[in-house]
């Protein structure tokens, strides 16, 4: 395999496992957040245990969140070395601005948390889960900046300097609130919620099953179940709309591919399920609910979406050849030249141009996006319904109680997690062939000086490491859930008696 | 001030804090093996738990920095260094895990911790030599191996970055711990003072055999003056470990890392890139630069945050200020 399949390769694997950790520590940071407010207006003792257990969980998260965080850094430099001096001018200072707004937050008074708690007041507690909960929230903006700059970009000027063409900022602003942005950042940080309040209500659910501290598993699991169903409604409407509405717009092979769409049409529908033949070029079996897809994607019942040729011919001639953002046109010839050839396209070719859009085509996986799309709205509507009943069953006094509904939610655990990788699978592998749409190929962005050999080597070693670790780190999830939290007065433990001074703090 | 020149010197002042914060980290995680009592390492491993995440986020920004300032600085040295590159990244990720996992198996991740400790500070120190000491890198790419990175200069500059942290470690400890595990940390501190100052001066000879231009600048009346000043820091601060100071000589060692680390920028200044295959081929902080704007966005936005975190940092080091004496984590 050649170093640009490899680093793909790696470069998924390392960011698909950042991100188990990830939503967990978003996500669990805004609920321990919650239950130490909550605690705060109830003053009641099972709220504060709960407060103190979850804000252990955060610990454990990071401690895989942050290293695997600083590995995607040195991806940029490492792996991708001409995208990083392509579009470094303008990609770099999200990743800065990361470190001094955010990371300095959450570490720090992740410290106050962990180490405080139980001999600093419980004011100060409280803050600086709030700090947490900030921190991580502020973290993922100025990451998802950058991430979905290179999806939508805007704000730009391509120029040509010593060093190689180059995107630079013309508008820091523009750049930042890119089209992308918000609905990206929403749905993103949102996820993380989901998946924090999938794991507040799980583990209570487990502790409610086996009958032990079951006045904290009680607050948990309605806390949980409360924030999961508001969330999961979010997720649907109004953040996975918007951006389905977005790329609708800016990344039509995108769009096609979510869709299974080859040729294009008029009043889309939306297919639910069939089964992608990319041979044939078509959806078999499909069951659909006629033009919603143009209703969707563009609020008009009989829009037409563009399939996936058509979609690559549109992106080829209008987006990269009538890209105005270049300086002058021998730049432009510059850009576009060495991505026909980096395809092995001669650009004097009379029929380079067609060739680049059968590139563009089929640099795309269309099936494997197909079902991925439906993997995440699948388990995105499974979570609706889920929080709903879950709601429902607190409503009537019967939450506690419903032991099956209790197991569905320990079962479905893992489940957030797959929905947000699915997500960010068809996201990623979606833009394909572009690193930065438009601009940068991966063909383009990799760095030239590395051997397929030490990216083989190094992908090698984060594949045992990282499984190692996550044994490990399974093996910690396992001692945290059968200490449990605090006992709170009444409540049966049966848990071993904890090896550690329950306080939970000490230096 | 240009806007390169003003980013060059910030740049500085984050590695002079992370080698100040994290520093003592790095130094106090090398100096395990020499205590044997499994008591006292969890004492010492406790007095730097709350804080060595904060610590490390210097470390991320620094590296961020160059990123967003001279992405092609960046991309050359990464991709250049591919293995070192992610050596130094697997030890990050053991230095984490060997902190929050060592309930269980504790002595060997305390040996894991040791030696990723130092190692980071090792090849930290290293890279910072092959800047100095420039690398066979001209027009035409690179002409060198992993084993360039490891030239007699370079390792000189490592082995004293690792001397250095473990001093500033000791007098941590000193300042964190009390009895007889604190008597001997304080005989650490001075052993390792030693070696510190042993090594700056086989860095400074050494910079005047292979970095004779980074070497002239040290000789300005700036440089010199603030050579002055570290050999000044660093006297007082071994009197102050004779004298049985509490917490002057860690005050004194802090300080010492941003010195340092300034006048080593200082004697780089204007080039990041000297090559050692063509004399000619030097890349300046200005030909590597982003775009004028990018320079400009963000530099006071970063000087203003740097302050606030250097404020919730000292509120934070105040709360958990005092002696440690527990030996148990949180989990
Ligand atoms: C939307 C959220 C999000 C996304 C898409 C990413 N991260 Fe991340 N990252 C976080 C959200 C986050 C976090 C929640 O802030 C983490 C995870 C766990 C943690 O401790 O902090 C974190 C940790 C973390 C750290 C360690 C910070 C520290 O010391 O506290 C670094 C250097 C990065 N990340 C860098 C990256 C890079 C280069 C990414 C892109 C490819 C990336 N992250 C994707
Ligand atoms: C943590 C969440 C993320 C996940 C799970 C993720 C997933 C992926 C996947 C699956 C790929 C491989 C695509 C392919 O090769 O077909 C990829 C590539 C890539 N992603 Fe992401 N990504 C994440 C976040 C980000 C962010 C935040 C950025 C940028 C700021 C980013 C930038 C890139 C780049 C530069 C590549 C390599 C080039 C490529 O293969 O296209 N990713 N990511
Ligand atoms: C309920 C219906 C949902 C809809 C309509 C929806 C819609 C979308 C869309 C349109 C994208 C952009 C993909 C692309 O760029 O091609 C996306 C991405 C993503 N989704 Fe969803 N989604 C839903 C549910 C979920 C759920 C339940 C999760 C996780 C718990 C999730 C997590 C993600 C993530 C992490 C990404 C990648 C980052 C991003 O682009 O925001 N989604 N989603």
């Amino acid at each position: 395999m050649d170093p640009v399949t490899l680093s793909r390769i790696q470069f998924a694997l390392t960011a698909g496992y950042h991100w188990i950790f990830v939503p967990a520590s978003i996500g669990m940071a805004f609920m321990v957040f919650l239950i130490w407010t909550v605690a705060a207006v109830t003053n009641e003792e099972q709220w504060y245990k709960a407060a103190k257990f979850f804000s252990k969980w955060l610990g454990v998260f990071f401690v895989l969140g942050v290293p695997t965080g600083i590995v995607m850094e040195f991806e940029f430099g490492a792996n991708w070395a001409r995208y990083s001096t392509f579009v470094g001018s303008i990609f770099g200072p999200p990743l800065m601005l990361e470190g001094l707004f955010a990371f300095a937050l959450e570490s720090t008074f992740l410290g106050v948390l962990l180490f405080g708690m139980g001999r600093l007041p419980k004011v100060i507690s409280w803050i600086a889960a709030f700090f947490v909960s900030l921190g991580s929230a502020l973290s993922g903006l100025w990451i998802l900046i950058a991430n979905s700059w290179q999806q939508t970009p805007t704000g730009y000027i391509i120029k040509s300097t010593p060093l190689g063409p180059r995107a630079e900022l013309t508008n820091f602003m523009k750049a930042v609130f890119n089209p992308l942005l918000v609905s990206q950042y929403t749905h993103t940080i949102n996820s993380g919620i989901i998946t924090g309040a999938y794991i507040v209500a799980a583990v209570g659910a487990y502790y409610l099953l086996k009958k032990r501290h079951v006045q904290v598993a009680r607050s948990a699991v309605a806390i949980g179940i409360v924030v999961l169903a508001i969330s999961s409604v979010i997720q649907l409407y109004p953040t996975g709309h918007a951006e389905g509405r977005v790329i609708a717009k800016y990344q039509p092979t995108k769009l096609a591919a979510d869709e299974g769409l080859f040729k294009t049409t008029t009043g889309a529908p939306m297919v639910v399920f069939g089964i992608v033949d990319e041979k044939d070029q078509q959806v078999k079996y499909a069951i659909g609910i006629p033009k919603l897809l143009s209703w969707l994607a563009f609020g008009n019942w009989n829009a037409k979406v563009l399939g996936l040729h058509d979609a690559a011919k549109y992106v080829w001639y209008q987006e990269v050849l009538n890209n105005p953002n270049y300086a002058n046109e021998k730049v432009k010839k510059q850009v576009v030249d060495s991505i026909m050839e980096a395809y092995g396209i001669n650009p004097n070719d009379p029929n380079a141009n067609q060739k680049m859009v059968q590139v563009l085509e089929k640099s795309v996986p269309v099936a494997f996006m197909f079902y991925a799309y439906r993997v995440m709205v699948g388990l995105g509507t499974l979570f609706i319904l889920i929080g709903l009943v879950g709601v429902l069953l607190l409503l009537i006094g019967k939450l506690y109680d419903a032991r099956w509904f209790l197991k569905v939610l320990v079962v479905t655990l893992p489940l957030p997690w797959l929905a947000g990788e699915a997500g960010w699978f068809t996201h990623e592998v979606g833009r394909q062939p572009w690193m930065v749409w438009g601009m940068v190929t991966v063909n383009n962005g990799v760095s030239p000086n590395i051997s397929a050999t030490s990216v083989l080597a190094t992908l090698i070693a984060f594949v045992v490491v990282y499984t190692i670790l996550f044994y490990i780190w399974l093996h910690f999830v396992k001692k945290l859930v059968r200490e449990g939290p605090e006992p709170v007065e009444g409540d049966v433990t049966s848990a071993p008696a904890p090896a550690i001074s329950a306080a939970g703090g000490g230096q | 001030m240009d806007y390169a020149t003003a980013w060059f010197y910030f740049s500085a002042f984050l590695l002079g804090m992370y080698l100040a914060f994290d520093g003592f980290d790095l130094g106090l995680g090398s100096l395990l093996p020499f205590v044997r009592d499994q008591k006292d390492r969890d004492v010492l491993v406790n007095t730097m738990a709350p804080v060595w995440d904060g610590n490390e986020v210097w470390f991320i920004t620094w590296g961020a920095g160059l990123f967003a300032m001279w992405p092609a600085l960046y991309a050359v040295l990464f991709s250049t260094f591919y293995l070192a590159v992610w050596f130094l990244a697997f030890m990050f990720i053991f230095r984490a895990v060997s902190f929050e996992f060592r309930n269980k198996y504790k002595r060997a991740w305390d040996y894991l911790f040791a030696t990723v400790s130092g190692l980071i500070a090792l090849i930290l120190g290293v890279i910072v030599g092959n800047l100095i000491q420039g690398i066979p890198l001209d027009a035409k790419g690179f002409h060198g191996s992993l084993l360039t990175l490891f030239r007699p200069l370079p390792l000189i500059v490592g082995l004293f970055v690792l001397f250095a942290v473990m001093w500033h470690g000791a007098n941590w400890a000193v300042y964190k711990t009390t009895g007889k595990l604190q008597e001997r940390m304080r005989k650490l501190a001075f052993d390792f003072w030693i070696l510190t100052v042993i090594f700056l001066l086989l860095t400074v000879i050494g910079m005047k055999i292979w970095a004779p231009l980074r070497f002239s600048r040290v000789l300005t009346p700036l440089g010199l003056t603030l050579t002055l000043i570290i050999l000044i820091v660093a006297f007082v601060d071994a009197y102050l470990i004779k004298k049985g100071s509490e917490r002057g000589a860690f005050y004194l060692s802090w300080l010492a890392f941003p010195l340092v680390v300034y006048l080593v920028y200082y004697s780089m200044y204007p080039y990041w890139v000297i090559s050692t295959t063509d004399p000619n081929f030097k890349l300046s902080i200005h030909a590597l630069a982003a775009s004028p704007l990018t320079l400009q966005a963000v530099l006071g936005v970063s000087v203003v945050l740097a302050i606030i975190i250097m404020t919730y940092t000292l509120y934070v080091y105040k709360v958990f200020g005092g002696k440690v004496t527990e030996t148990e984590g949180y989990y």
